[in-house]
């Protein structure tokens, strides 16, 4: 999820119908830059070398998103397939959850199985520290700066959808990086912009990246 | 000389990079998809299923649900949108 916008101009992106690394490449019609999917770099052209800034996004179950978010809007365009339904993260071994953009240059990834049975995975890169998370209600994988109040923190699951962070014991949810009980009661973790992939792209697309499995 | 001087030039940026950008024209270019059809939750609840995945995102205390079945296809790898107040491109 990109914020389509490069200073002060709006850009509308198209499919090019170019591949590179096997991915997609994308081609905005106002400057007819090309720009890395994965990337989310201008690869050539009048924007060569801009990042687009990352937003943080989540894949899970229509059903868990409207109990989050009962006001949602929803996109309505003609369905495309009908592939996509929760069973998709069965073959998990296939897909990983990579961070990138705001992550001081790293890019560190989790393989998806890890996260569906630990539920909490923490990665220290050398310049931060990180809590990946998973739900069962959904599926959904996210990641968080394991830090708050400029106090880094780490982290282990526990039931029902939460974790605990070890330095005092507050509760925090998985889902929203909020402490709900507990001396840090109502702060709340930065959430870092991932994106689930395909175990070959990332490699292919992130050479440095450590990926643990 | 100049052709040295390029291929010199692309052999540091190559080594700097790590990644030679060399895409290939597969299929040809779709149109951009702008402004897309938006529908309420209450209306979606007619036609999306309960186990069906959904990319979600929040802008602004805004949340949009695009469903990854109408996501799936090179037509349609990337919705041009409006939420909160920023333009998205929607993608995943």
């Amino acid at each position: 999820m990109y914020v389509r916008s490069v200073g002060e101009k709006e850009l509308n992106f198209q499919v090019s119908g170019m591949l590179w690394q096997r991915s997609l490449v994308m081609r905005d019609v106002e400057t007819e830059t090309l720009w890395s999917h994965l990337l989310g770099k201008g690869m050539r052209g009048e924007l060569e070398g801009t990042e687009l800034e990352r937003i943080p996004s989540v894949i899970t179950t229509w059903e868990d998103w409207k109990a989050r978010y009962p006001q949602s809007s929803v996109l309505a365009m003609k369905r495309t397939t009908g592939g996509y339904d929760e069973g998709k993260w069965e073959k998990a071994r296939r897909f990983v959850f990579g961070i990138s953009g705001n992550t001081k240059g790293e890019s560190p990834a989790v393989g998806l199985r890890k996260l569906q049975r630990e539920g909490v995975v923490m990665v220290k890169t050398g310049r931060a520290s990180y809590v990946f998370t998973h739900r069962s209600r959904g599926g959904s994988v996210q990641a968080f700066r394991a830090e708050a109040d400029g106090r880094p923190l780490a982290f282990s699951a526990e039931e029902n959808g939460y974790m605990e962070n070890e330095e005092n014991g507050s509760r925090w949810s998985r889902e929203t990086g909020i402490a709900i009980s507990g001396p840090d009661k109502g702060l709340h973790l930065e959430a870092v912009p991932g994106t689930l992939s395909f175990v070959q792209a990332w490699e292919a697309f992130y050479p440095k990246s450590e990926i643990i499995q | 000389m100049k052709l040295i001087t390029t291929l010199l030039f692309s052999l540091i940026a190559f080594s700097v990079s790590g990644q030679d950008f060399n895409p290939r024209q597969v299929v040809k270019p779709f149109p951009s998809i702008q402004n897309p059809e938006i529908a309420t939750s209450d209306e979606a609840g007619k036609w999306v299923i309960a186990k069906e995945l959904v990319l979600g995102v929040v802008v602004a205390d805004e949340a949009r649900a695009y469903p990854i079945n109408q996501l799936t296809n090179p037509t349609r790898e990337i919705i041009n949108d409006t939420l909160g107040d920023r333009s998205i491109a929607a993608t995943w």
